[in-house]
């Protein structure tokens, strides 16, 4: 196995691959990455989602990449009785999150008063999808942050490029991962799982078959907004970073996009909502830990499963 | 002036010896060195080093031999920890 280790999107990319072209693989991969970054980032000016955002109010013509990305999100909107909802941007801004975690981490929250930013936008379902002509159209006052659903796409695109140039590979992008194959000598992969009360060590190892590893967490972006800790996990019934039981939820899935969004839709609605969407989804399976180190899974959720 | 000449030859003698018979006498009752480490442990336990021949993996058929090594890659942990 080899890999291969950058920054892009504020994460740590790391591949693994085997097979002869990996070298190839990874420059092709990260060239993907490099570019989908390009497009999908709302702390860019130039990207074309920025330019979406500036276009509210009037049909916009968008590339195939940033068209099947909304039509996803908007499938899995649905999907979650609309716990995941990309147009909760306004209220992420206004929780002070206004430009990159990196940014955020170092210069602290931008002194822009909360009334700078719209109080409710429009629903994210009346976003409008013109598939023919691939345009899209925002209501005005909407505005997407596609952040983690992009990052979870591009993982899986980015493996699918490296599969290409390999027997096996692996893509995290800042542990949002896609697998393809398994590493030779091996049934699966193993994925460790941090502990969210410390980053500095793991809460246990996922032996992982194929497809989609997506957590989210509550205490993995935070940032100090006046004298109040904030997280960038918005719930968008209330539009202040949500109110959960549980620190971080990981999700297993065939794809990495409804990984990331069943993660973060779980993550913010709790045990009832985890117990509705993994019966109506038998794809996906989670796993949720509490401020305590329980972990808790799908099947029985009101028991930890392990100590 | 050949008085003054000589003189200074005999001055510059005299404080020679007596500098050098000085500086003998100093040393000589200086502390003795000790050694910076147990004398016990003085054989430093170094590994041996290696031969070539354990370097020498096979022959190429070209005539000479060829040098093998093991790769000890670094190995990262996949992890996820939410983003």
């Amino acid at each position: 196995m080899e890999y291969y280790e950058f920054r892009a999107m504020n994460s740590v990319i790391l591949m693994g691959a085997e097979g002869q072209g990996t070298a190839a693989g990874f420059e092709a991969a990260r060239s993907f990455i490099e570019a989908a970054e390009e497009r999908f980032s709302r702390f860019r000016e130039t990207s074309e989602l920025s330019y979406l955002n500036r276009s509210a109010g009037q049909w916009t013509s968008v590339s195939p990449d940033l068209f099947e990305v909304l039509d996803l999100s908007l499938t899995y909107y649905r999907a979650t009785g609309g716990l995941f909802a990309p147009s909760i941007l306004p209220d992420l801004q206004r929780a002070g999150y206004t430009r990159s975690m990196d940014e955020l981490r170092a210069q602290g929250v931008d002194p822009v008063s909360a009334d700078h930013f719209p109080s409710r936008a429009p629903a994210f379902d009346s976003l409008r999808l013109d598939h023919a002509r691939s345009r899209v159209f925002l209501s005005q006052g909407m505005q997407i942050d596609l952040g983690g659903i992009a990052k979870g796409w591009i993982a899986e695109r980015a493996a699918e490029v490296l599969s290409a140039y390999s027997t096996a590979c692996a893509v995290s992008a800042g542990g949002d991962m896609f697998m393809i194959g398994h590493p030779q000598g091996q049934a699966g992969w193993d994925v460790a799982l941090e502990d969210p009360r410390d980053p500095a060590s793991d809460i246990i190892t996922l032996w992982i078959d194929q497809g989609a590893v997506v957590t989210s967490s509550v205490a993995k972006r935070t940032w100090r907004q006046g004298n109040q800790l904030r997280h960038h996990l918005i719930d968008p019934r209330s539009g202040q970073p949500a109110q959960t039981p549980w620190l971080s939820v990981t999700v297993l899935a065939p794809h990495a996009a409804l990984a990331e969004t069943f993660a973060k839709a779980i993550l913010i609605g709790g045990p009832r909502t985890a117990d509705r969407l993994t019966r109506e989804n038998t794809a996906i399976k989670f796993l949720a830990v509490d401020a305590d180190g329980q972990l808790w899974n799908s099947a029985h959720h009101k028991e930890p499963v392990y100590a | 002036m050949k008085f003054f000449k000589s003189a200074l030859r005999v001055w510059i003698t005299v404080a020679s010896l007596f500098g050098f018979l000085t500086g003998w006498a100093v040393l000589a009752h200086s502390p003795k060195p000790q050694p910076y480490m147990d004398p016990s442990r003085a054989t430093l336990g170094l590994d041996p080093v290696p031969q070539f021949s354990d370097l020498i993996g096979g022959d190429d058929g070209l005539g000479g031999p060829r040098i093998t090594r093991t790769v000890r890659a670094f190995t990262p942990r996949f992890r996820t920890a939410g983003s």
